[in-house]
């Protein structure tokens, strides 16, 4: 597949210390990538580098082809980019800045009621434009944040932490707009949970302290790491009796007391289900579990490694 | 309409919705300058360098609080967008390269500026019924919007210097005080004895408002001081510009 986006040897320090290290990294047309990392292991970094508002130190980034920074005017015009941080005016309403930034990007009027009204109703934003940004909610402020990158439809659209303060309705129709422009679009997103990931991402890397920890997919991933499944079992009263009862069970590895909510560490998924098998189904309201955490995960290869 | 057009209006646009507050801000600001400087100084100074009090304080006044107000601005303007990083990428996200955001910005604060100076004039023209003629004051006022340059870019040069906002009003603070009694709003530059002489007549904002004394009073126009200027206005851009673009890029 073509590669959209080519980075060689990009690095970066902010006052003597590396922020990211030696990367390079090719991103294929058309897929949707993600970066996953603990905070401050420079994913926000590397995401303004991508697009082109951030210089590297050293390296050299391309977007279809083309060199960022000789290229920067060409180059932004096929990028939307969505900082982890509010992208509006507060002096100005929700409509005015979705105007402000329609003008920025050249859109006529009529480009404007063709791409940006649609995208106004699928965020459901109708009601919210008149009014200034600062009266709104965190949600709805980065709703708005969202409809202005995606505007002019963009070719690569990167986001940086895009469901910081999204409701889970919204969090869905962003995810389906994403899937729904996958192959036309180039996605790359960055997140802290694997969850929200690993539905939407074709390929992603751990980023630690500005390097890459792991490259691939999810099969590559569980190819390479054992990981623990983590569980979590609501009751409606609390676990007491529950937590008694596992105490020398030794397929769990370890219980969390979360007040109503347990959670339940094992080496994998069936032996969580056999832990099911004991419980009173009557006394639980949800029961939830993943096996990748990006904290379990890094512990797993620094250990491997000797770290 | 070209894309700068656009841009430089869409850029205007937040200042414009609070356009009448400014205004009256500009008014009032200057009519009690008017009142303190002219009404109250002129029994105990009626004359300076046989200069009368209200005919040498006009320019004064008008210079005083159109570099006070512009340095301020920008200043201030620049704060935010270096504290709200997002404010920067909505504009730099788009296909502006940075001497075009930077450009943009400065030229923004340079106009709200301008309005002042000429705002501030007209309301102390109404209020000393003076007959100046217009040749003379449209000239002051190029000269002043030529000096406003170097101010914009000082602003925008402590703006992102001075990160911490009490450092930044201790600057403002300091500049008001300087600027009001070190350069020659009331008390002209040849007054001042020995060392103090030429560090007070070559000092940047006193070449701004006794340039423009000249051009107002005397109807001469001071090369050394006009050519002071556009060397001042260049290396400020050039430094400002170099801090701006680092700024954003990284």
């Amino acid at each position: 597949m073509e590669a959209s986006i080519t980075l060689k040897n990009v690095s970066k320090h902010f006052k003597k210390r590396y922020v990211l290290s030696n990367l390079s990294i090719g991103i294929e047309k058309g897929s949707t990538f993600a970066i996953i990392g603990r905070n401050g292991a420079g994913k926000s970094t590397l995401l303004r580098i991508i697009s082109s508002i951030m210089e590297p130190d050293n390296g050299m980034v391309y977007i279809n082809g083309q060199e960022i920074i000789q290229n920067a005017a060409k180059v932004k015009k096929v990028i939307g980019y969505l900082p982890d941080e509010d992208m509006h005016d507060p002096w100005l309403t929700g409509r005015e800045n979705l105007d402000k930034r329609a003008k920025y990007l050249g859109l006529k009027s009529e480009d404007f009621s063709n791409q940006v009204e649609p995208l106004i109703k699928l965020f459901e934003l109708e009601d919210e434009l008149d009014n200034y940004p600062v009266t709104c909610s965190r949600g709805i402020k980065r709703r708005l944040d969202i409809v202005q990158v995606l505007m002019g439809n963009p070719e690569i659209v990167i986001l940086d932490e895009p469901t910081m303060g999204l409701d889970y309705h919204t969090r869905s129709v962003l995810f389906r707009y994403i899937l729904e422009h996958k192959g036309k679009n180039t996605f790359i997103f960055s997140s802290n949970e694997f969850t929200e990931i690993q539905t939407i991402a074709d390929r992603w890397i751990v980023l630690d302290r500005g390097r890459i920890r792991f490259d691939g997919t999810l099969e590559n991933m569980i190819e390479q790491i054992e990981l623990p499944f983590y569980g979590n079992i609501e009751f409606r009263h609390g676990g007491y009796q529950l937590i008694k009862a596992l105490q020398h069970v030794k397929e769990i590895k370890e219980v969390h007391d979360l007040g109503k909510t347990i959670q339940i560490v094992t080496e994998n998924m069936n032996n969580f289900l056999a832990i099911l098998q004991k419980v009173n189904l009557d006394e639980i309201i949800s029961i939830s579990g993943s096996s990748i955490h990006v904290e379990e995960f890094l512990k797993q290869l620094n250990s491997d490694e000797g770290l | 309409m070209n894309p700068l057009q656009t841009i430089l209006l869409t850029e205007l646009k937040p200042f414009w919705k609070r356009a009448w507050i400014e205004l009256l801000v500009n008014v009032l600001t200057t009519v009690i300058l008017y009142i303190g400087f002219v009404i109250g100084l002129s029994s105990l100074i009626p004359r300076i360098q046989t200069v009368a009090l209200h005919e040498w304080i006009f320019p004064g006044i008008v210079g005083f609080y159109a570099i006070i107000i512009t340095f301020n601005l920008s200043l201030l303007e620049i704060s935010k967008l270096s504290d709200k990083r997002g404010l920067l990428d909505q504009i730099y996200s788009t296909p502006l390269v940075a001497y075009q955001v930077y450009l943009v910005k400065s030229f923004v604060y340079l106009l709200r500026g301008i309005v002042y100076l000429i705002v501030s004039s007209l309301v102390l023209l109404l209020l000393a019924g003076k007959n100046i003629q217009f040749g003379w004051l449209i000239l002051f006022w190029l000269y002043y919007v030529v000096g406003l340059i170097f101010i914009v870019q000082a602003g925008i040069i402590t703006g992102f210097i001075l990160t911490k906002s009490k450092l930044q009003h201790g600057m403002i603070l300091m500049l008001f005080i300087a600027v009001l009694l070190c350069t020659g709003i009331i008390i002209p530059s040849s007054f001042y004895p020995g060392i103090l002489n030429p560090i007070v007549k070559f000092f940047p904002t006193n070449v701004l408002i006794e340039g423009g004394r000249e051009l107002l009073v005397f109807h001469k126009l001071s090369g050394v001081f006009s050519l002071y200027i556009i060397v001042f206005d260049s290396i400020l851009t050039g430094i400002s510009y170099f801090i701006f673009r680092r700024r954003i890029t990284n």
